[in-house]
């Protein structure tokens, strides 16, 4: 049987090794301990004597070659004698004491559950004791939990958890709803002066630039005190898989446009990739919603509680107006902000949405 | 209590140098027992070089080599009687061999396959001791258990220079002297640990001086000459036996190949030294002297070494041919009555 | 029934056990000519001679390595090292050798030696005089460890060390030795390892404890409302896991006491166990009460640092309240 000699382990740890120079040749015949190769590591140059004896049969690295150890380096032919049997044999593994798992609760009227499951069956008001637990071993699951809590046995539908984001934002809408008074005011606006790639951007800057006029839209209502920020970080929402996402873009008023519209990218990308950092979501004193397409003529968007405003932008297209009397095409969106009547009113509301609208409509390059 | 001996600072050697030095000769070692001292030297130097060529063929693990420390092994190991127990370090992994030990066996060892655990009691020797000194004390323990059983079974301990900095070897010295346990404590000093020079590891002029601190007596001898080691350790065993307690040698040497396989030693050795000492190395030099006594002849020699070769190979084909072991042999041999759970993990 | 000390108890099991077989020899610093620091090995050198009693050179490493010898040699070498912290110059010995010669010898020789020492804090000593090790000894594999709690239990679980054909370390906790008193059996008396004691029984709360902190248990136990019910580990090694996972199923909450500084101390081993096969009984937490993360403290202070019932109770407490 040909004798296949493979690349020993030559020194601790040393896992590969360069064949600097073989000692025979394809056709010799070579006698047991005669020497076959020299091999370099990083440690030193080994002579290594032959194994078997035979005739080289094949020769399957050259020289220069650096291989894993483990390698057949060469063949030696049909008469070499291999020393010993084969290395490779399938190794028992060592079979670890298994317990026999009981397939049927023991009959000790213990109750078989989690600290989870308990808390969970605690939360819910389900004795737990009163169940049957449809786990292994007879254990009690969440899902045995939450069945006992359920109401009527006839509930109808596909039924799906509040989770996460969602539950955030459900949370959230019903806590603004709840609280804010809100009116929303309507105008249009002229976009043609408008690099509609950096809309957000934009907006952006002009709603942080009108917010300097208007301060009590850029305000919280604490109790019975109204907070004036003087910072201006704004919040752009972006719609994610898992739902509505309010990324907040800080100092908009201090910022170049350049450095707005690429931290609105870097965030959007972040939020659509469910990236974004908690204290990204934080913080935002002031709301903008584009939703391009989608949005409508316009809409009525609900104010980011515990902000007092929010601008959303609605579909801009080519629409007929009239200028200087005459009808003319124009990029034409209705700008919507609805605004918090505890704290705003609609006179100011108005003003500050039409400065917003000025700066958009004048194509005024922001600082 | 006996009087504590000098150490001889004067190297002990009795095989001449075939020239202007004459040989000499151990009292009661005649022609078939310095046949049996040659022959062992041969089976351990056979042994030696063939481990280094089977590591080269990936055939054993890393191997610490102990080529030209046949005759401190040999010379020592047949001073004992039967019922002396031997303490080897990693140095002595073949030690056994001079006692019936088959090389499959230290072979195994060094593959790391346990075949190669043998039953100390079996042929007297303890397990190969891969720490450093940490055995003296053991063979102290042994000696001093024997004597308190009224048996005459010595211990002889070997480990190197380096080992005498170590706190079991001072640890197990001192409680020899104190037990005055029959115990030979024998240094291999041949120099070197690993890296380290005899100069960085101590300041005594001699290990042997070590002794006098234990209250117990030192002898150096010339650890390149089998008869002197022979005569020595002969010395010793007897002191030991008559309870006069334990004895310090130290075999003097020069450690001429690398201190195992993962070892590159040209960093730090000096390399004309080390060829000087390759060329008067111990096994040439017994072979020598036989030859000089007219009691070593070709035929003899090349049947001394054929014999060894033969074993060897015999040896390394037993060994490759063993069965993987069991796994679960990681758990049938740590307790004799084991904690539940040992195999949970 | 004879009423003893914890320490009386220990010299009694050597005496019992050294007439019982010849093979047996006591070895250490100052344990023959004094009989022993705390007395433990009195009277043993005028009983059964010099060459069974011994007195070594100051060199627990030496003590140790030779005991392996010995051991090899057929004797039954009990090994006193006089302070748990003077122990750890023979963590050598014990991890490199005495917990694997058997292993080495591919299971051919046995290594049935003894190692006993005082252990744990409570008795103002200075620095390494009282601390807690268990865990270097637990650790270590083919050893196992012992710890009693009361004097009946010191001569037993030291006889049944003495016994085992594996190696034993026993500790014994030092501010036990000369109080409280107990009832101890005459004669052979061999507590098994491997076996747990319910010191006291409760459905309220588990405490788990061993040594000295079995009694700091049972003082917690009386302050507290509830009912405690207190495990004296005593085997640490093989340890009576039955016994602590039944309690715990009884209970449901747990609190495993050690004087050990905390991290990877035994208690967590405890914890471990419990948590792995005993999930489904548990209401609340598994709570240790250890000594902390730092040098054991000098003695004016060991208060501060050692478990006390007040401790204990309060963690107790903490469990209950889910």
């Amino acid at each position: 049987m040909p004798y296949e000699f493979k690349l020993p382990d030559l020194g601790e740890g040393v896992a590969e090794g360069e064949i600097a120079r073989w000692l025979v040749e394809v056709g010799q015949v070579i006698d047991e301990d005669d020497p076959l190769v020299e091999v370099q590591t990083d440690k030193t140059t080994v002579e290594i004597p032959s194994p078997a004896a035979g005739k080289v049969a094949r020769i399957l690295v050259e020289e220069g070659q650096v291989v894993p150890v483990g390698t057949v380096l060469i063949v030696i032919g049909e008469d070499g004698v291999a020393p010993g049997p084969a290395e490779e044999q399938p190794r028992a593994e060592p079979a670890p004491q298994q317990e026999a798992a009981e397939a049927v609760a023991p009959d000790d009227g213990k109750v078989r559950a989690t600290p989870l499951v308990r808390k969970i069956a605690r939360e819910l008001g389900v004795d737990l004791a009163s169940l049957t637990g449809t786990g292994p071993q007879g254990r009690i699951t969440e899902a045995d939990v939450r069945g006992a809590a359920e109401p009527a046995p006839d509930a109808e539908g596909r039924r799906e958890p509040l989770r996460g984001v969602r539950r955030l934002i459900a949370e959230h809408m019903t806590r603004a709803h709840r609280e804010v008074p809100p009116v929303t005011w309507v105008e249009e606006c002229d976009f043609a002066n408008v690099d509609l790639k950096q809309l957000v951007p934009l907006t952006l800057k002009a709603a942080a630039e009108a917010l300097k006029e208007f301060p009590e839209l850029n305000a919280r209502l604490e109790g019975d005190e109204i907070v004036y920020l003087d910072r201006y970080d704004l919040g752009f929402a972006v719609q994610t898989d898992q739902g509505l996402l309010v990324p907040v873009v800080r100092d908009v008023d201090s910022r170049s446009l350049e450095e707005v519209d690429a931290e609105v990218r870097r965030l959007a990308e972040a939020a659509r990739e469910g990236r974004l950092k908690p204290e990204e979501l934080r913080g935002s004193t002031f709301s903008v919603t584009s939703a391009g397409k989608l949005a409508g003529l316009f809409q009525t968007p609900i104010v980011n509680h515990p902000e007092v405003g929010i601008l959303s932008l609605g579909r801009i297209a080519e629409r007929p107006v009239v200028r200087d009397g005459e009808v003319v095409v124009r990029p034409i969106g209705y700008v919507a902000l609805t605004f918090d009547h505890r704290v705003v009113d609609g006179a100011r509301a108005a003003a500050f949405g039409l400065a917003v609208i000025d700066r958009l409509q004048n194509g005024e390059s922001p600082a | 209590m006996a009087q504590v001996l000098p150490a001889e600072h004067d190297v002990r050697r009795i095989i001449g140098d075939g020239e202007e030095v004459a040989d000499g000769e151990v009292d009661g070692l005649g022609d078939a027992a310095l046949l049996d001292l040659y022959r062992g030297m041969v089976l351990l130097r056979t042994y030696d070089e063939r481990s280094l060529v089977y590591h080269r063929q990936g055939r054993i693990g890393t191997y610490a080599i102990f080529w030209g420390h046949e005759a401190i092994q040999v010379g020592s190991a047949l001073a004992l009687a039967d019922e002396d127990w031997i303490f080897p370090s990693y140095r002595e992994s073949a030690i056994g061999l001079l006692r019936g030990m088959p090389p499959e066996t230290v072979l195994s060892w060094w593959r790391g396959h346990p075949a190669g655990w043998w039953d100390p009691r079996e042929y007297r020797v303890a397990s190969i001791a891969v720490p450093i000194a940490t055995h003296v004390p053991h063979a102290v323990g042994y000696a001093w258990g024997a004597k308190l059983k009224g048996e005459l079974a010595c211990a002889i301990a070997y480990f190197g220079d380096g080992a005498t900095s170590e706190g079991a070897f001072h640890e197990g010295a001192n409680f020899a002297a104190v037990m005055r346990a029959p115990a030979v404590l024998l240094c291999n000093n041949n120099q070197w640990a690993i890296s380290t020079p005899l100069s960085a590891q101590t300041r005594a002029e001699s290990l042997a001086d070590k002794a006098a601190g234990y209250g117990m007596p030192g002898v150096r001898v010339d650890g390149g000459d089998v008869l002197a080691v022979y005569q020595a350790t002969t010395e010793a065993l007897a002191r030991a036996r008559a309870g006069e307690g334990p004895t310090f040698i130290e075999a003097l040497t020069y450690r001429c190949a690398p201190h195992a396989t993962a070892d590159d030693p040209s960093v730090y050795w000096d390399a004309e030294r080390v060829d000087e000492e390759r060329r008067n190395e111990c096994l040439g030099r017994y072979e020598g002297y036989l030859r000089r006594l007219g009691v070593l002849t070709d035929e003899l020699a090349e049947e001394a070494r054929a014999d060894a070769l033969a074993r060897m190979k015999e040896g390394i084909a037993a060994a490759e041919a063993l069965p993987p072991p069991d796994p679960d042999v990681v758990f049938a041999h740590a307790y004799v009555d084991p904690p539940p759970g040992l195999r949970d993990g | 029934m004879a009423e003893k000390t914890l320490v009386e108890a220990v010299n009694d099991a050597l005496h019992v056990e050294m007439e019982r077989e010849d093979a047996i020899m006591v070895l250490g610093e100052d344990v023959g000519r004094a009989g022993g620091v705390f007395r433990a090995t009195a009277g043993l050198r005028d009983r059964f001679g010099v060459d069974r009693c011994v007195d070594t050179p100051l060199a627990e490493a030496g003590i140790l390595g030779t005991a392996i010898g010995l051991a090899m040699a057929g004797w039954r070498p009990v090994c006193e090292m006089q302070y748990e912290s003077f122990s750890y110059p023979c963590l050598d010995q014990l991890i490199t050798h005495v917990g694997r010669y058997r292993w080495r010898t591919g299971g051919a020789m046995e290594f049935p030696l003894t190692i006993r020492m005082p252990t744990g804090g409570g008795v103002r000593a200075p620095e390494l005089h009282e601390d807690s090790p268990e865990a270097y000894y637990v650790h270590t594999p083919g050893v196992k460890v012992a710890i009693p709690s009361t004097p009946a239990d010191a001569k037993g679980l030291l006889a049944a060390a003495i016994r085992d054909p594996d190696p034993v370390v026993v500790m014994e906790p030092k501010v036990l030795y000369r109080s409280p008193r107990g009832e101890v059996p005459e004669g052979e008396h061999v507590v098994p390892l491997g076996r747990a004691r319910i010191a006291r029984e409760g459905a309220d709360v588990t405490l788990v404890a061993y040594g000295a902190m079995v009694h700091v248990c049972l003082e917690a136990a009386k302050q507290l409302e509830a009912e405690a019910e207190v495990v004296d580990v005593r085997s640490l090694k093989p340890l009576d896991e039955e016994t602590i996972l039944a309690s715990v199923g009884k209970t449901g909450r747990v609190v495993v006491v050690q004087e050990a500084p905390r991290v990877a101390g035994f208690g967590a081993e405890i914890a471990a166990v419990i948590a792995e096969k005993a999930i489904l009984d548990l209401q609340g937490p598994i709570l240790r009460v250890t000594g902390y993360d730092v040098p054991f403290p000098y003695w004016s202070i060991e208060h501060a640092y050692l478990p006390t019932p007040e401790r204990v109770a309060e963690a107790a407490r903490q469990v209950l309240a889910y």
